[in-house]
């Protein structure tokens, strides 16, 4: 059996409802190639975590998913990304509507210049709600990323004097609040301490339960406690994909085995 | 040639002479122009018109139009220095074009008043026959201001994080939410900062008002848009032609003073305001 074929076996025993669907897709910044060839699905529910070594092109996937790189100088795509069955990259897409659709969280936690509860309601400015709409809102999202209990008592209070780690969790909850289909986390753990690391782990695995969430990490234990659906990307290129048990003991690609067991990629 | 001690010391010789020259010549004319100003400042010199062609009475209708005409040209600079500065940052993807408006900015900076005067006296004055008018002064001024006000703006939206964008982006906002809600907000410092000292720079110009925007005796408050004001500076230059008479070359360095005074408080609401916009927009 081919490498192509072993994994189109894999990815649709381990893939039976979509979110993201992708077809010979690839990414380009001016003459650079950072990925190209990606055939994959997502599936509908649960933890999706994309690994490979550093420059193997996860965030650039992650990003693309969401348009996030969309004024990045020379990008150019090839193939087709869908969101939902919607090609994400044909001329009706509505890029704003699309990310806010897609939530996204990044590797370093960037609060907004405002109150705890400003930061929630952030990407809900413009829309009429009341004031009790407004708290609903906020203690739902709050709760949502695990964060509620802390904050509570201070929700006026400035988000920076939170600790890297909730400001973390505050990121979450304001893309929570726009109620999103989906949660790109690119290294959400990265800036924050283990215990936070976490918190933050069992989130997305709370959250995973209702609308699919896909993250990047450098770190294969953490892949291996939260992740139900891996993607092992090298080089641009989509190694292999398939469910967590699968990609940790059954791989019967070596280039996958080296990099999940002994952490080594030699592409 | 010399051991590495004497270089050391001949360097730093050198550079203690440079910062005693540059800060020798700024408290001789301060200490001038204070210790001479302050025998003609008064309540009566402040608050009065002036009588006899300024050598007697007081500077209270230069003082208002000085103030008038510049208050306005920043009232007129700073939505357009803001526009211009959001246009450069959030929509100007090219950063050849980046440059090439920065290039003008800077070139407009150069550009010596005079030629500003002359602008206002061909395009206003003679093409659209205003006549003598404050407000036709006050664009002038705002003109002169405009890459001061822009580039300070410019440069407080270069300092914010690129994650602000991101991260507004990744919510859903669009280009013009986010410069709204978050890279105006954060870049506020600049621009005020610029503007007060484009108006501290402004208020002491005379080449470019002389002509287009001022009386040199009889103006009173304006009625209209078309009339002209008396100002400080135009008023030391009409004092200064009559030195001879030592009432006139003594409310010469009053009106010096009072406008030294208007300069310093606008560089020091600038600096101010600094400090506070900068801990603001960063709370």
């Amino acid at each position: 059996m081919s490498t192509a074929q072993h994994l189109q076996l894999v990815t649709d025993t381990a893939v039976q409802e979509t979110s993201v669907s992708m077809d010979d897709f690839g990414v380009w910044f001016g003459d650079s190639c950072i990925i190209s060839g990606v055939t994959a699905k997502l599936p509908a529910r649960g933890v999706s975590v994309l690994v490979g070594p550093s420059g193997a092109g996860k965030s650039t996937l992650l990003r693309a998913i969401n348009r996030i790189s969309d004024d990045t100088a020379g990008l150019a795509i090839k193939g087709s990304l869908s969101f939902q069955t919607e090609d994400i990259y044909a001329g009706c897409c509505d890029v704003t509507e699309l990310r806010a659709r897609i939530g996204m969280v990044f590797q370093k936690p960037c609060v907004f210049p405002r109150s705890i509860a400003q930061n929630v309601l952030f990407g809900l400015r413009g829309v009429k709600l009341t004031q009790a709409q407004k708290r609903d809102i906020v203690e739902s999202a709050l709760r949502s990323a695990a964060l509620w209990d802390d904050v509570h008592a201070r929700l006026g209070e400035r988000a920076d004097t939170l600790s890297l780690g909730q400001q973390q969790r505050l990121c979450i909850a304001r893309a929570l609040a726009l109620k999103p289909d989906m949660l790109l986390m690119d290294e959400p753990t990265a800036s924050v301490d283990p215990v936070s690391a976490r918190t933050i782990e069992a989130l997305m695995r709370d959250l995973g339960k209702t609308i699919p969430v896909l993250t990047v990490t450098h770190n294969l234990a953490q892949a291996k406690r939260v992740a139900d659906y891996v993607m092992f990307l090298c080089d641009g290129q989509l190694v292999e994909a398939g469910a967590k048990d699968h990609m940790f003991s059954k791989s019967a690609l070596e280039k996958t085995q080296t990099y999940l067991c002994e952490e080594f990629c030699d592409c | 040639m010399f051991s590495r001690a004497t270089n050391e010391h001949i360097f730093a010789a050198a550079t203690r002479i440079a910062l005693f020259i540059s800060v020798s010549i700024l408290a001789f004319l301060l200490g001038a122009i204070i210790l001479r100003g302050i025998q003609a400042i008064s309540l009566d010199f402040l608050f009065t018109p002036s009588r006899s062609f300024g050598s007697s009475g007081g500077i209270a209708y230069q003082i208002l139009g000085s103030l008038l005409i510049v208050l306005t040209a920043g009232i007129i600079a700073a939505p357009i220095a803001l526009g211009a500065s959001v246009y450069r940052s959030e929509y100007m993807k090219s950063q050849r074009a980046r440059r090439v408006f920065d290039l003008m900015l800077y070139g407009l900076n150069g550009v010596p008043s005079i030629i500003f005067g002359l602008f206002g006296l061909i395009l206003f004055v003679n093409i659209f026959g205003t006549g003598l008018s404050w407000f036709v002064g006050a664009i002038i001024l705002a003109t002169m201001m405009l890459p001061t006000a822009t580039l300070a703006t410019v440069n407080a939206m270069r300092g914010i994080d690129k994650s602000y964008r991101e991260n507004a982006f990744a919510l859903g906002l669009t280009r013009e939410q986010t410069a709204l809600r978050i890279i105006i907000p954060q870049s506020l410092h600049g621009l005020v900062t610029g503007v007060l000292i484009g108006l501290a720079r402004a208020i002491g110009e005379t080449a470019p008002i002389m002509f287009i925007a001022t009386a040199f005796s009889g103006a009173t408050v304006p009625a209209s848009l078309h009339e002209p004001v008396a100002t400080l500076p135009t008023h030391i230059l009409a004092l200064a032609q009559q030195a001879a008479d030592p009432a006139a070359l003594k409310n010469a360095w009053g009106a010096s003073f009072t406008l030294i005074a208007l300069v310093a408080l606008f560089s020091l609401a600038a600096f101010f305001a600094r400090a506070r916009l900068t801990a603001y927009s960063r709370r």
